[in-house]
């Protein structure tokens, strides 16, 4: 844990308002990145965001300084979206579409084959799509992801190739393998 | 055959950095045709990108976020002190009821109740006693149902049918059979004794003859 994170709950305990804002500003990308991909749905993914904190600034009396913040905040999240989907399975309601953009458009048919692999990590079981996200998006090392998960990291990682291998059978079946790319050697 | 090497060397390529994957996939021809679809796939990483955030996420979450985490504080504040009259009121009530069971006439320890007209119990009998009492009981039992079978059996004689009336007449008991067996030699009991007559009736039954005979000694 970062001495900034002790410092911030420090403050966030002595009921600072500032300091309420700035953590939220601190971790709203990774929570609200996280409640996007699980849950495909921008509106959802803010309400869910709201609760996320609301539960951490009053859960921060009860957490053990010793951990790391990032892991204890995102297994909040992670648990949030898990309640809401199995909330809303029960409510179906009109889903949301993300219309959604590649950063930089590339000349190659590189939009195609992102929104396969978002469709693939989308039929991705729960535990799967977490891990994947967490991995390949937000760029999380398997340490945290466990402990945010609360799972051993041999799990994780099982998840993780097991998530790789099911897209990758998806990107077979949807033909995806026309066109021959040059090999990037730099893994991510 | 197919080659499933790939699979396992896609791990430690995309978590480690170890380049025998893109060897492998060079050199094995059993995975030519994967060797294009993991381009792709190690392509379409490289393109996965969070989303962002709106721009005023932040102030959005910190206004919902700020009135619903002081919310806990005074809720506990309230749990913790009761309403004055409410408080008032349960002071009252359990003063009332120390008052009332206080005052309140104690009953002095409870007398079990006597019946004045209990019926009162029979003497408790030895076990001689009893048996003596049965016995005496069936023989007069026995000896007044003799008598009585006859005296019924002549009351009944005059209205049978012609045809079943006896060739010789049935006269009265001069006397109950056992006065008329006292002092008959072979008509004394054999013995007093019940479990004595039951085991002189056991003995002669064919199964404990058997099971009898086969006991040593």
């Amino acid at each position: 844990m970062s001495t900034d994170d002790a410092t911030l709950v420090r403050r966030c305990l002595s009921n600072d308002p500032e300091a309420v804002r700035d953590l939220i500003a601190r971790f709203q990308s990774d929570v609200y990145g996280l409640c996007v991909r699980l849950l495909h749905h921008r509106h959802d993914a803010e309400d869910v965001c709201q609760e996320v904190f609301v539960r951490v600034f009053r859960g921060l009396a009860g957490w053990d300084a010793s951990r790391p913040l990032k892991p204890w905040i995102m297994g909040i999240a992670i648990n949030r979206c898990r309640t809401w989907l199995s909330q809303r399975a029960r409510k179906p309601e009109l889903v949301d579409f993300l219309q959604e953009t590649v950063a930089s458009q590339p000349e190659d048919d590189s939009v195609e084959l992102l929104a396969e692999i978002r469709a693939a990590v989308e039929d991705l079981r729960l535990e799967y799509r977490t891990v994947f996200v967490l991995f390949h998006e937000q760029g999380y090392p398997y340490e945290t992801i466990a402990a945010a998960m609360q799972r051993p990291i041999g799990t994780i990682k099982t998840w993780l190739h097991r998530a790789r291998l099911e897209i990758l059978t998806r990107l077979r079946q949807r033909g995806m393998i026309e066109v021959e790319l040059p090999l990037n050697e730099s893994p991510q | 055959m197919k080659c499933k090497t790939w699979e396992i060397l896609l791990q430690t390529y995309l978590d480690e950095g170890d380049k025998s994957l893109l060897r492998h996939l060079d050199e094995c021809p059993d995975c030519a045709t994967e060797r294009i679809l993991v381009q792709r796939f190690l392509h379409g990483l490289e393109l996965l990108h969070p989303p962002a955030p709106p721009s005023n996420l932040t102030e959005r979450l910190t206004a919902g976020v700020l009135p619903m985490v002081r919310r806990p504080t005074v809720r506990l504040h309230r749990h913790r002190q009761l309403p004055p009259r409410l408080a008032l009121a349960l002071a009252a009530s359990l003063l009332l009821a120390l008052g009332v069971w206080l005052v309140w006439p104690r009953q002095v320890a409870r007398q079990p109740i006597a019946f004045q007209n209990e019926p009162a119990l029979p003497p408790q009998l030895s076990l001689r006693e009893s048996w003596h009492e049965a016995q005496t009981a069936m023989r007069s039992l026995s000896s007044r149902a003799a008598n009585e079978t006859v005296d019924t059996t002549t009351s009944l004689l005059p209205t049978l049918p012609m045809s079943l009336d006896p060739m010789v007449p049935i006269e009265p008991p001069i006397k109950p059979l056992r006065e008329a067996t006292a002092g008959v030699e072979a008509f004394a009991p054999v013995t007093e004794s019940a479990r004595r007559a039951v085991g002189l009736f056991l003995r002669d039954l064919p199964f404990h003859r058997r099971t009898s005979d086969k006991k040593p000694g």
